[in-house]
């Protein structure tokens, strides 16, 4: 088990580290759907691998709503994995914006929400390595579920992993439009090995 | 008379930075911190400042009901929006809401100094 133990300031440092990443991305998306993006305040926890389904039902509000949800790796200076949760109407709000032709239908809106996963991952999780002063490399093969109960496709994806991990951080942020449907919630899970070099890191930017 | 700024933000690392870089350039600064857009209209109501440096996405009041208030209340303060919140949209917002300038975290130094600058030489 990691005995990492992150003290205020690292955590503070992070969570501002994480509202800057959080920033490009909310600018990446709304170009791209000429759409102004609602940012939350990044949310930090630490979670344990017994308790993880409890603490994301907690921070979602609930997990029985169906969701579509998509799931990128990411490794170099950071690792772990970033999950997206995906409101069920959304992809009908892109699609609109985007004013996409293409029939609505189960592959189209894979496709819709890969591409914006993807933008989101790729400036977050960029921004956030930057900002530490490291890099990350993401997954090349996302992996996604459509309109299944949130609950579902989480302990899935969590009983696989589940035994490699003890404890871990977890980083939500949220990307929503105040006057259409459009609801993105990116969980970020920090990988328990990475943990050592991201306090190192913190300490560095503290310390300079 | 030393220059009295008001830091806004909800987190300490930025707060300190922020504190760090105005006292680099005029040391005698007299720095007042805000958690959040409530305490900062505390602060103004007790104290005037020459000027406010304001983030946007912060708890109870944010960035933008801060400065409706301010504009409501037909006040004169000085204030740099210092944001994460780099969208087009929210800095045509801040603007329009009466800010005098919009800066990107993390916080450019240059830029930071022309400000304050201009603020003295007023």
């Amino acid at each position: 088990m990691s005995d990492t133990c992150f003290d205020e300031d690292e955590l503070d440092l992070l969570k501002e580290l994480s509202n800057i990443a959080m920033g490009r991305a909310g600018r990446d998306l709304a170009k791209v759907l000429d759409e102004y993006i609602e940012l939350s305040i990044p949310e930090l926890r630490f979670v344990s691998s017994d308790m993880v389904m409890a603490t994301i039902a907690e921070m979602m509000g609930g997990l029985e709503q169906s969701m579509s949800v998509v799931r990128v790796g990411f490794h170099d200076s950071l690792g772990g994995e970033a999950i997206f949760l995906f409101g069920d109407e959304t992809w009908h709000t892109v699609a609109e914006l985007l004013a996409d032709d293409e029939p609505e239908n189960e592959a189209s809106e894979r496709k819709l929400l890969l591409d914006i996963s993807n933008i989101l991952a790729a400036a977050c999780l960029n921004g956030l390595a930057e900002n530490l002063k490291g890099s990350v490399v993401l997954s090349s093969a996302p992996t996604i579920s459509q309109r299944t109960p949130a609950s579902l496709v989480l302990d899935t994806l969590f009983s696989a992993s589940r035994s490699q991990w003890t404890k871990t951080l977890l980083v939500k942020i949220s990307f929503t439009m105040e006057s259409r449907d459009f609801k993105c919630d990116l969980l970020l899970f920090f990988s328990e090995q990475s943990l050592e070099g991201l306090q190192k890191r913190l300490r560095d930017i503290l310390n300079e | 008379m030393p220059l009295t700024v008001l830091i806004v933000d909800d987190t300490r690392f930025t707060r300190r930075k922020l504190s760090d870089m105005v006292k680099s350039v005029y040391p005698d600064t007299v720095i007042t911190e805000a958690e959040d857009g409530q305490q900062a209209l505390d602060e103004i109501a007790k104290t005037k400042f020459d000027l406010m440096l304001l983030d946007l996405n912060m708890p109870v009041f944010n960035g933008f009901q801060t400065l409706e208030r301010l504009q409501q209340a037909k006040s004169t303060l000085p204030v740099v929006v210092l944001s994460a919140n780099i969208q087009d949209k929210a800095v045509e917002r801040t603007l329009s809401l009466g800010a005098m300038d919009f800066m990107g975290k993390p916080p450019e130094m240059e830029k930071l100094k022309r400000i304050l600058e201009s603020i003295v030489a007023k």
